[in-house]
Formats: C-alpha cells, sequence, structure tokens
C-alpha cells in the first residue's frame, strides 16, 4: 500500500523532470547550437522509511489529499527573456547613442533598465558578478555554468567589440542608479583619474584569486560587496548598505565613482572597447573648437576633445550639449 | 566612403576578429561544462532540522534568519500524502505547554502562527480524537524556521514536514548567505557534476 | 482512598480483583536489569527488530526474516527464517509459534517447521500483533486500522475497532498492538488517541484509560503514544512510548504505577515491542540498537500505604 504510493509519486516526478529537462534542452540547444547539455536535478526525493499516513480513503467523506505545494525554479522562458531584454536594451542602447545620439532616449533606457534588472530582477543575475562564475567555469570543470550566466556575462562584451561600452551606459542598473544621482558631476584632475582607474584592475585580479581559492576559502567578493544591491531589495548588510549610501552620496559630485574606479567588470569591458568597431566620436571641426563636450562630460572621458573609446560610458551627454549636433547619423 | 581600407582599419578589423574569436572559445568551452541552470536546495537528508536521528539538539534557524530577502526564501513545506492528520500534533502545539480545559496544549509552536488547523472528513460531534487534522502551512507567513520540521521529525511524527528553497522567491545569488551559515551543508546548489 | 477506587473498579472490571489486592498491598517499581544483546549481529539481526513473546521461560523475537528463539539466560536456543520480515510473534498455547508479517501470518510448529500460511489480501496488510482466544485468534492489522477475528483454522469471522461510528484506530507509527485480557477482553493501544482501550471479542467497545500529557509522566507524550502494549501476571498494563522512549506500568483501572526505562533506550527508539514473563520480568525492544532490555520488579519492603506516595 505505502510503496505502491511512493512508486506513484516518483513516476510522477520523473515524469515532471523527463518533459521539463526535454523542453529546456531544446530550447537551448536551439538558442546555443550546443549538444548534450547536463540535465538538472529536480526536487529531491522525500521518502521515509515507514509512512502510515491515512489516505483519503480512511478520512472518507470524498477527501481529497491536497498537493503539496512546490515552486519550480525559475523557468527557462524567463530566463530567456532576461537574454532578451538585455540584449535588446544594448541594441537599442547602441541605436539611440552612435545613431540617434539621443541623449534622452538614452536616458528613458537606463531608468527601463534599472526598474527591470534592479528592481525586478533584484540586481540578479548581472555581469559584473558572474566574472567569478566565469572564471570558476574556467579553473574548475566540475563546476556547471548555466548558459543564461555565460550569456549574460558575454555579450555586453560582444557589444563592446562593435558599439563600445553600451552597457554601462545604458543596461547596467548598478551604472543606472549612480547615473540617477550624477547632478552636479566635478572635473576629477586627470592625475587622480589615472591612478584611481588601477583600482579598479586590481579589485578584478583579487576577485579572481577570491575564485582560484580551494572551495572551502573560496568567496565570491563582487557579490559580497556589491554595494547598490541592498538598495534594489530593500534590505541588505548595514556595512555594506552604508558603503553604497556613501558612494551615492559621492556620485552627486563625482560621476559614476564605482563604475570608473571600482567597476571590475568596466575594466573587462574597457578591453574591447579600445577597438571598438563604432563608438562615441567626437568629429574634429575646423570652425569650431568650444569644448563644451569636455565640460560636459561627467566621467573625464574627453582628452584633448576627442572621446576616450576605453573610458567612454556611452551616456551620450556629450552630444547633447555640443552645439552643432542636430541629431545627425554618422553610423 | 569609397575609399580603399586604410591600414588602420584593417588591423581594426584583425583586433575584432581576434577578439570575437577569443570570445567564442570561452563560451565554447564553458558550454562544454555548463549546464541548463542551477538552483539552490536543502537536502532533507543533511539538514539538522529533518535529518533522522538526529535528536536532542536545538532547532536550527539560519534558513530564516540569515535569507538576504526581508522574508526568507526557506519555507516549511507539509508533505500531505505523509502526514499524519493527528489529533495532537507536536508541529502545531507546543506539546510543553500547559494543557488547557478542553485536554489540548495550551501554546503553538509555530511563532508566526503560520500553520493552520482544522478537522476534515467525516467529523464526529462527540469525540475529537476521533477526527482526522489537516494541517496546512502559509507560505506567506512562514519564514522556514524549522521549529515545526523539528517537531514533527521521526520517531516523534512522521518527518512529513520539510524545509524547501522557494524558487519564485530565490534570487539565486552566488553567494548564498545561508550556505555560508548552512551548520551541516544541507544547503546546496545543483547541479554541479 | 485506595479502597474506594478498588470497589468501583471491582464492580465495573471484576477481573481486576486479583490485581487491585496486589497493588493495594505494595507499590511494585522495576529497575533496568541487563541488556540482551545476542540478539544482535549475523548470528541474530543486523537491520531490524520488531516483536517479542515470551513462553515457558523461552523469548521469541523476530525481525530481519529470522526468528530467535533466546533462553532467558541469554543463551540462543534455535533460530529458523520467515518469509518476510516479521513484526510480531505469537506462541499459542499449543505450542505454534504465530508469525505476523507484511500480508501474512506464517505459522511455525514448536522446532521451527512451517506448517501453515494465512494469507488475506484484504484484511492482513500489515500484522503487528497477533492473540489468542479460546477458539478464536484475534490478529491487529496496522494498515486496516482494525482487528481482526479469525477462528482457529483461519476462517475470518469479524472486524473489531471500527464501525459505522467509528473510524478505526489512529496509527500514524503503523503499528497495532493488544494483548489478551481474557478469553472475552481485549486490551489495544490506541495512540493517536493516546488511549488504552477495551473491547470484547464481538466487537463491543467498552472503556479506555489513558490520555495526552505533556509534562506529567501519568500521560502519554507527543502524536502517537503508547505504541506497544503488555499484560503483566499480576494483570497490570505495561505501555511501551517513543519519543521520548519510556515504560509506564499501569493498574487495569488506569491508575499510574511507575515510569521507567528513560535511558535505558536509543532517544530514537519507536514502536518497541513488550513482553513479560512468569516471574514479571518486563522484556522491552530496544530497535535502534537491537537488543533487549530487561525490567525486573522489585518489592519494595514497605507498607501498604506506599501506594499513596506516587511518583
Amino acid at each position: 500500500m505505502t510503496p505502491q504510493r511512493g512508486n506513484v509519486r516518483c513516476a510522477t516526478a520523473l515524469r515532471a523532470v523527463v518533459l521539463r529537462g526535454g523542453r529546456r534542452t531544446f530550447i537551448v540547444a536551439a538558442l546555443l547550437l550546443v549538444s548534450q547539455p547536463k540535465t538538472s536535478a529536480q526536487q529531491f526525493q522525500y521518502e521515509r522509511p515507514v509512512s502510515a499516513a491515512p489516505t483519503a480513503e480512511d478520512v472518507g467523506e470524498g477527501y481529497e489529499t491536497p498537493v503539496v505545494q512546490y515552486h519550480p525554479p525559475r523557468s527557462m522562458t524567463r530566463e530567456l527573456i532576461d537574454v532578451g531584454v538585455l540584449t535588446g536594451a544594448l541594441a537599442l542602447t547602441a541605436w539611440l547613442v552612435l545613431g540617434q545620439r539621443h541623449r534622452f532616449g538614452t536616458l528613458l533606457v537606463t531608468i527601463a533598465c534599472v526598474t527591470y534588472f534592479g528592481f525586478y530582477r533584484q540586481g540578479c543575475v548581472c555581469p559584473i558578478g558572474a566574472i567569478q562564475n566565469v572564471t570558476l567555469g574556467l579553473v574548475d570543470s566540475s563546476y556547471a555554468l548555466s548558459y543564461v550566466a555565460i550569456a549574460i556575462f558575454f555579450l555586453p562584451l560582444v557589444f563592446a567589440v562593435f558599439f563600445g561600452r553600451v552597457f554601462c551606459g545604458g543596461v547596467c542598473p548598478l551604472g543606472a542608479i549612480q547615473e540617477l544621482v550624477a547632478l552636479w558631476p566635478l572635473q576629477v584632475p586627470r592625475r587622480w583619474e589615472w591612478w584611481l582607474g588601477w583600482l579598479k584592475w586590481i579589485y578584478l585580479a583579487t576577485a579572481i584569486v577570491f575564485v582560484v581559492l580551494p572551495a572551502a576559502q573560496r568567496d565570491f567578493i563582487i557579490c559580497r560587496f556589491d554595494p547598490f544591491v541592498g538598495f534594489f531589495r530593500f534590505t541588505g548588510p548595514l556595512d555594506i548598505m552604508l558603503i553604497g549610501a556613501g558612494l551615492l552620496l559621492l556620485g552627486v559630485l563625482v560621476g559614476r565613482p564605482y563604475c570608473r574606479y571600482f567597476c571590475p567588470y568596466g575594466a573587462l569591458l574597457s578591453l574591447p572597447a579600445r577597438i571598438a568597431w563604432k563608438a562615441v566620436r567626437i568629429t574634429p571641426d575646423k570652425e569650431l573648437d568650444c569644448g563644451l563636450c569636455a565640460e560636459a562630460c561627467p566621467y573625464g572621458a574627453i582628452e584633448g576633445l576627442r572621446a576616450m573609446r576605453a573610458t567612454c560610458l556611452s551616456c551620450a551627454r556629450c552630444y547633447k550639449y555640443c552645439p552643432r549636433e542636430h541629431g545627425t547619423a554618422t553610423l | 566612403m569609397n575609399e580603399e581600407p586604410t591600414r588602420r582599419d584593417v588591423l581594426g578589423h584583425a583586433a575584432r576578429g581576434a577578439a570575437l574569436l577569443g570570445m567564442g572559445g570561452l563560451i565554447g568551452y564553458l558550454i562544454k561544462h555548463g549546464s541548463v541552470e542551477g538552483a539552490w536546495r536543502i537536502n532533507v537528508d543533511q539538514c539538522v532540522n529533518s535529518r533522522l536521528g538526529a535528536l536532542g539538539v536545538d532547532v536550527c534557524d539560519k534558513c530564516a534568519t540569515t535569507c538576504v530577502l526581508a522574508l526568507s526564501a526557506v519555507r516549511a513545506v507539509n508533505d500531505h500524502a505523509a502526514c499524519g492528520r493527528c489529533y495532537i500534533c507536536p508541529a502545531y502545539f507546543d506539546v510543553n505547554s500547559a494543557i488547557n480545559e478542553e485536554g489540548l496544549p495550551s501554546a503553538k509552536l509555530c511563532p508566526r502562527d503560520a500553520i493552520e488547523r482544522f478537522e476534515i472528513g467525516w467529523v464526529d460531534p462527540d469525540d475529537p480524537a476521533n477526527n482526522y487534522y489537516e494541517y496546512v502551512i502559509d507560505e506567506v507567513k512562514c519564514n522556514g524556521c524549522g521549529r515545526c520540521v523539528m517537531a514533527c521529525k521521526e520517531p516523534a511524527g512522521l518527518s512529513s514536514i520539510r524545509l524547501e528553497v522557494r524558487h519564485d522567491l530565490c534570487l539565486d545569488c552566488n553567494r548564498c548567505s545561508i550556505a555560508q551559515v548552512c551548520p551541516d551543508d544541507a544547503y546546496i546548489r545543483e547541479p554541479t557534476t | 482512598m485506595n479502597g474506594v477506587r478498588a470497589t468501583i473498579a471491582i464492580v465495573v472490571v471484576t477481573n481486576c480483583v486479583t490485581t487491585l489486592v496486589q497493588a493495594g498491598d505494595d507499590a511494585v517499581t522495576y529497575r533496568n536489569v541487563r541488556s540482551i544483546t545476542t540478539c544482535k549481529g549475523p548470528r541474530g539481526f543486523t537491520h531490524a527488530m520488531r516483536g517479542i513473546a515470551v513462553q515457558n521461560d523461552l523469548l521469541y523475537v523476530v525481525g530481519d526474516q529470522k526468528l530467535l528463539v533466546l533462553r532467558t539466560n541469554s543463551t540462543l536456543a534455535r533460530s529458523w527464517p520467515t518469509e518476510h520480515p516479521g513484526n510480531c510473534v505469537a506462541v499459542h498455547p499449543d505450542g505454534r509459534v504465530f508469525v505476523g508479517e507484511e500480508g501474512q501470518i506464517e505459522i511455525f510448529s514448536p522446532d521451527g517447521k512451517r506448517s501453515s500460511v494465512w494469507r488475506d489480501a484484504e484484511r492482513l496488510d500489515f500484522v503487528t500483533a497477533i492473540g489468542f482466544a479460546g477458539d478464536a485468534v484475534i490478529v491487529a492489522d496496522a494498515d486496516g486500522r482494525c482487528l481482526r477475528r479469525y477462528t482457529a483454522d483461519g476462517e475470518y469471522v469479524r472486524d473489531i475497532g471500527k464501525g459505522k461510528r467509528l473510524r478505526g484506530f489512529m496509527l500514524p507509527n503503523r503499528y497495532l498492538d493488544f494483548f489478551m485480557e481474557d478469553e472475552k477482553i481485549i486490551r489495544v493501544a490506541d495512540p493517536g488517541r493516546h488511549r488504552i482501550s477495551r473491547y470484547t471479542i464481538d466487537g463491543e467497545r467498552l472503556d479506555h484509560v489513558g490520555h495526552f500529557a505533556t509534562k506529567s509522566e501519568r500521560g502519554f507524550p507527543g502524536c502517537c503514544n503508547p505504541t506497544n502494549i503488555a499484560r503483566t501476571p499480576a494483570g497490570d498494563i505495561v505501555a511501551v512510548q517513543k519519543a521520548p522512549p519510556m515504560v509506564k506500568v499501569f493498574g487495569c483501572d488506569g491508575e499510574f504505577r511507575t515510569a521507567f526505562g528513560g535511558k535505558s533506550f536509543d532517544p530514537n527508539c519507536k514502536n518497541s515491542d513488550a513482553a513479560v514473563d512468569r516471574a514479571g520480568n518486563i522484556y522491552v525492544i530496544d530497535t535502534v540498537r537491537l537488543e533487549i532490555v530487561v525490567f525486573g520488579p522489585e518489592q519494595p519492603h514497605g507498607t501498604a500505604n506506599d501506594s499513596e506516595q506516587m511518583p
């Protein structure tokens, strides 16, 4: 009597595993052209040696055993929607910044992205934290990195090869929350800018070292010290929240301090951005050298009236302040 | 616009091509070792609250107190098919409290009053001990403190209650704060090969 | 005080007279005498040890597909295999050994030859106790949540404990235990209701003793206790509970006598079967350590008033 009931439950769970696993396999194979993804384990089988629970018949009066509450992991469809939103937002930002040179449109994308990736998805999964997972996936062959994390990590990098750091400008929720508080940005002296710019490389190296450590000492420090994720979740460790609040206050006067000086993913993005196919470009003009763009850039990314591809965050502010800019497309 | 590509353009294309190729290689390697999905789960055979044989230990409420969410993503779940539907459920009643005039313990075990108790099936109007009772956990109130799980464990109960991660709430943090403090490494990420 | 209670009990239950006389004389206490460990190991049990019975100074113990016959000095007398893991064992006055299993009852001759098997798909789902009342054989079916009465030849007669207005026994622990008080009366444990009830072999419900209690050791704690009961030669009820495991002795009118043995068992023990020999020694199975814990009675040299001072 009891074993039969257990078998039925097992069979149902098994069928669910097969069905769900099969559908995912198909979607992922179609999307990423991969073969043989590992099947994922589902709900734990929870069988105890003896079950003497009364059956629905024992209870009587047409009683039916209620379904056990179970919330499945986030469906693959919704994960794919995340990837789709990310791709769309990157493409839209590239078009608005490089094609339309449209500051206000870019700002709207920023707000939309901080709402979706920040407050709705509560800051996970993000490519910044995925640095650690990707590193772990590379050094530890037993660690199975999820395909969504791979996509989230590499999409902004691929876009950077073509269009520069459009992820920073329009999509990144951590950047966006600082973008929204950058009210009276000051220019940071160039020398400081250069020295402070090295911090993010040190942070990146430290994060990688902590991931490569043996499992017992392994630590995901980028996630642990993520200063703004607590704001998206409206809760978090007090010290980290205070650091985040401090960075936001600083961000009123110094544009995007985390992105420019600490963000390890920004460090990575600056590499492909250097060879970007199209990027924010300030065309030389023989008649007018007003330098308004350089003053407007809150991130010190315009040097000698030329936009630096590595540090330009693609916010399109320079275009907005250019007296000759009439919104003509040069792409 | 029909100019010959300059040396700079050619170098740029080559660099971009190399960068894309390099990334492609990394992606290929990662996909080969990757998985469709991973999720945090609680191994009920490890968890001190539900592991059989672990008696006389204090209840572990780390799942309730350390999740980054204000209300933890961990919930207690009653497997109704395994529930004994007892008259006096040690997970519902605080069986150390004083007996009231109905002969039942006067206090409830759940600190958040998240368990509901009601008669099911045919109800005997004369003898409440002759009825079966359903125990339903309100997952909006429950924060996964594990007290009921511990109380329902064999041999005291039938171990029908367990702790489970609500995947619709879990943020899938890389560095799950519950997994960091779980005393028995019962909070695990699956799948890893 | 004791006398008043005794008179009422005599009016209600005539067969308790001897017990009450003894209870009035002195309060029996029990002491953990020893543990029998010979039933554990390759010659004995390795996984489960479920049922015990005592007859003529021999202990019959069943467990994983095996039956052991032990002498009271712990040595092994005989052993033979059973078809399925045995849940309970009972020895008929004529010497035949009945072993209750899942789905069937195996009947062996005293020297271990299988003489017959009773199978009843509907009514013998999980046999956890067997008793004999003259011509009748009473069988406890834990999955059916009731007692089944058969004739000596294995003809089904009737169910006991389940009826239109009666839901059967509440057994979250999947174990139904009973003993015969005499040829007509069955004393049966109802753990889900925290009671020990009495039925006639014709299925009539008489009365019950026992109640739920939290801190007091006079009642039964937890979701489902007592799990197992046995009868002393004096007619007292030995009730074994789980979580925490403990043995409690009640008079046949439900009067609490003593509780003991909490520290003698593994705390994870459950459904520990008990048996009492002619000398009043109580044998209880430790289902985790696979041992038999023996408790011996101690007669204090007290006065008649000792029984008033209950622990």
